[in-house]
């Protein structure tokens, strides 16, 4: 097989391009994230109420042409409230997914790399971390910290650091084998740059894929927090508490106040996994 | 400029330290091709890995000195051998593909090399790049920076590594069985383009090889390796007219010859494991001029004559 005819001159956009038309299923969770992000960053143009204004006659409005999707018992327009919700709810899955990333990442790597007691320490403590459901986890560092939205991050995010740290240490005790680690010691990188420079970059694909899976959960994650009351406050335009302020009213009929909020998070959830399904097609430069 | 003298590597294992290398002592002439042959697990690659201090995690180097420059290498702290690694001794690698890294294309491994090496500008060490991939003979340079490794052949990818070696103009070269996954055409060509950028480059070249052929082709001195010891050294065509060590006949008789209807001969049995080495010389219970003095103590050095170095007690017995 002849070079020249392989290595074909396209920019790397390019193949993006090619790729995702080989992978519909991925295109449309991109998209639809694409389509939230979108709503979110131009809510307060597109959205026709303010999130928080309050209108006690019009409580329990049924979806019309004025309020397309009802008003909740505060008389606020579930639509604005909705578009607002997609800002707060992208936030937390992406700050979540990045945090616990970045940790998770730094400590696999410092784990897998330096082995010994390094590895011990940092995979003991990740399994403290593990041996309790995650979500009671969850609930008792954010109520440890306090509800609000940062605080809400930091607890989505400290209960996936281990799943991050793991994936990353065990893939890199396998491609720290590789001979290219050997060669590029070879080529006179001390041990770091060899880590940063050739490891981690090898070992990113799986890690790439579970935090789309992650994004999905961390959403689910931050709802059910929001719902018990540890996650924000009621006022704060998040689906997950809508979906909590509206269970109790569906007895009395008013049912658009927990689905809509309940259907985004669903939409959002399914994206994120449809986005994992070719991501490794994509980040792979051997399965193109 | 290169010599090793008396390199001891032991693998540490369940069963305790178990010795490897036994007192390796090679001189690689500068501006030469010296050779390291020997049957698979001798030691050979172990030995190559020893001079770049990258042996892996079992071995460990228990003695000796490695002395490049009046340095000796293997005193050297872990940053200055850093700057060793690729500035002045680079190693290529039996499996080219693998040797490369597979998530980033050709260009980003070589500008990454040049940059840190040759403290080249992005434009520069690009250019400079290409002319490198020109240079040990890939067509269309620009599109083999571009590509990853997997779109290119093993002999293309070896190539590259040997542009990556030279883009940090060391002058000593440790090639690994350079050729052994490669096609015998391609294998040629690989060699010479070795042979082609030594002559004019003046760059000192360790082979390691298990291939007679290949080392009568491009080699000027030859060690022959057993058992983790070399047992014979001479220059090539004294080697390959005077065989003196018996192994090293074995080693010729179990060529393949054109032109030639007799079979190759062969060596019977096979290379000692680590932890069950024979006592004496390690090759008396394959060897045909064994005798009782073979089986109580391993021979020392011997000089056959100028540049001509046996490690036998019973040479001249069995001298063609």
């Amino acid at each position: 097989m002849s070079a020249s005819s392989e290595a074909r001159a396209h920019p790397p956009l390019g193949d993006a391009v090619y790729l995702l038309r080989r992978n519909p299923i991925t295109l449309a969770g991109i998209a639809l994230i694409a389509l939230i992000a979108l709503a979110g960053v131009a809510a307060p143009l597109i959205a026709p109420a303010s999130p928080l204004a309050t209108d006690p006659s019009a409580a329990f409005q049924p979806p019309s042409v004025r309020h397309l999707m009802g008003t909740d018992e505060f008389g606020e327009d579930i639509w604005s409230r909705v578009l607002w919700g997609a800002r707060v709810d992208l936030t937390i899955a992406f700050g979540a997914v990045a945090i616990a990333l970045v940790l998770g990442c730094a400590l696999g790597a410092a784990a897998g790399f330096s082995g010994r007691w390094t590895d011990e320490l940092v995979m003991r403590g990740m399994d403290v971390l593990q041996a309790f459901p995650s979500f009671i986890l969850a609930m008792g560092i954010a109520a440890a910290l306090g509800p609000s939205l940062r605080n809400l991050i930091i607890s989505v995010a400290l209960i996936n650091v281990a799943v991050y740290a793991r994936l990353m240490r065990t893939r890199l005790l396998v491609v720290k084998q590789a001979l290219y680690a050997t060669a590029a010691r070879g080529a006179g990188n001390p041990p770091w740059r060899v880590l940063v420079v050739h490891l981690i970059p090898n070992c990113l694909t799986p890690i790439f894929v579970q935090s789309s899976l992650q994004s999905g959960y961390a959403i689910l994650t931050a709802a059910g927090l929001s719902f018990i009351g540890l996650g924000v406050r009621v006022p704060t335009p998040e689906w997950g508490v809508m979906v909590a302020m509206g269970v109790a009213r569906i007895t009395i009929g008013a049912w658009w106040v927990s689905f809509f909020p309940g259907m985004c998070i669903g939409l959002a959830v399914m994206a994120f996994n449809l986005i994992g399904d070719g991501l490794s097609d994509l980040l792979d430069p051997q399965r193109r | 400029m290169l010599t090793v003298d008396d390199l001891r590597v032991t693998l540490r294992t369940r069963q305790g330290a178990v010795p490897a290398l036994h007192g390796v002592t090679m001189t690689l002439a500068e501006g030469a091709v010296t050779g390291l042959v020997g049957e698979s697990g001798c030691g050979k690659t172990l030995t190559a890995l020893a001079i770049m201090r990258l042996l892996p995690a079992p071995g460990e180097i228990s003695g000796g000195h490695v002395w490049l420059d009046g340095r000796d290498l293997l005193t050297l702290r872990d940053r200055a051998m850093d700057r060793v690694r690729g500035a002045e001794i680079a190693m290529i690698f039996q499996q080219p593909r693998a040797s490369l890294n597979p998530v980033f294309p050709i260009a980003f491994q070589l500008i990454h090399v040049l940059r840190l090496h040759r403290g080249l500008s992005a434009r520069a060490a690009r250019a400079e790049g290409e002319a490198l991939l020109a240079r040990v003979g890939l067509p269309r340079p620009d599109a083999v920076m571009r590509a990853y490794p997997h779109h290119l052949s093993g002999g293309m990818c070896q190539r590259v590594m040997i542009a990556l070696a030279l883009a940090c103009r060391s002058r000593v070269l440790v090639a690994d069985e350079p050729t052994t996954a490669l096609d015998v055409t391609v294998q040629l060509q690989i060699v010479e383009l070795l042979r082609g950028l030594q002559r004019e480059l003046g760059l000192t070249i360790l082979l390691i090889t298990h291939d007679l052929g290949l080392v009568a082709e491009i080699c000027d001195h030859v060690n022959v390796m057993y058992a983790g010891r070399i047992v014979e050294s001479a220059p090539v065509s004294r080697l390959f007219r005077r065989p003196a060590h018996p192994y090293t006949r074995g080693l010729m008789a179990s060529r393949v010859r054109s032109g030639s209807r007799a079979l190759p001969v062969g060596i019977p049995g096979r290379v000692p494991e680590l932890a069950q080495m024979p006592t004496g010389c390690p090759f008396h219970p394959r060897c045909p001029l064994v005798g009782p003095e073979c089986v109580e103590r391993d021979a020392v050095p011997e000089l056959v004559e100028d540049g001509h170095v046996v490690r036998c007690h019973r040479w001249r017995s069995g001298a063609a």
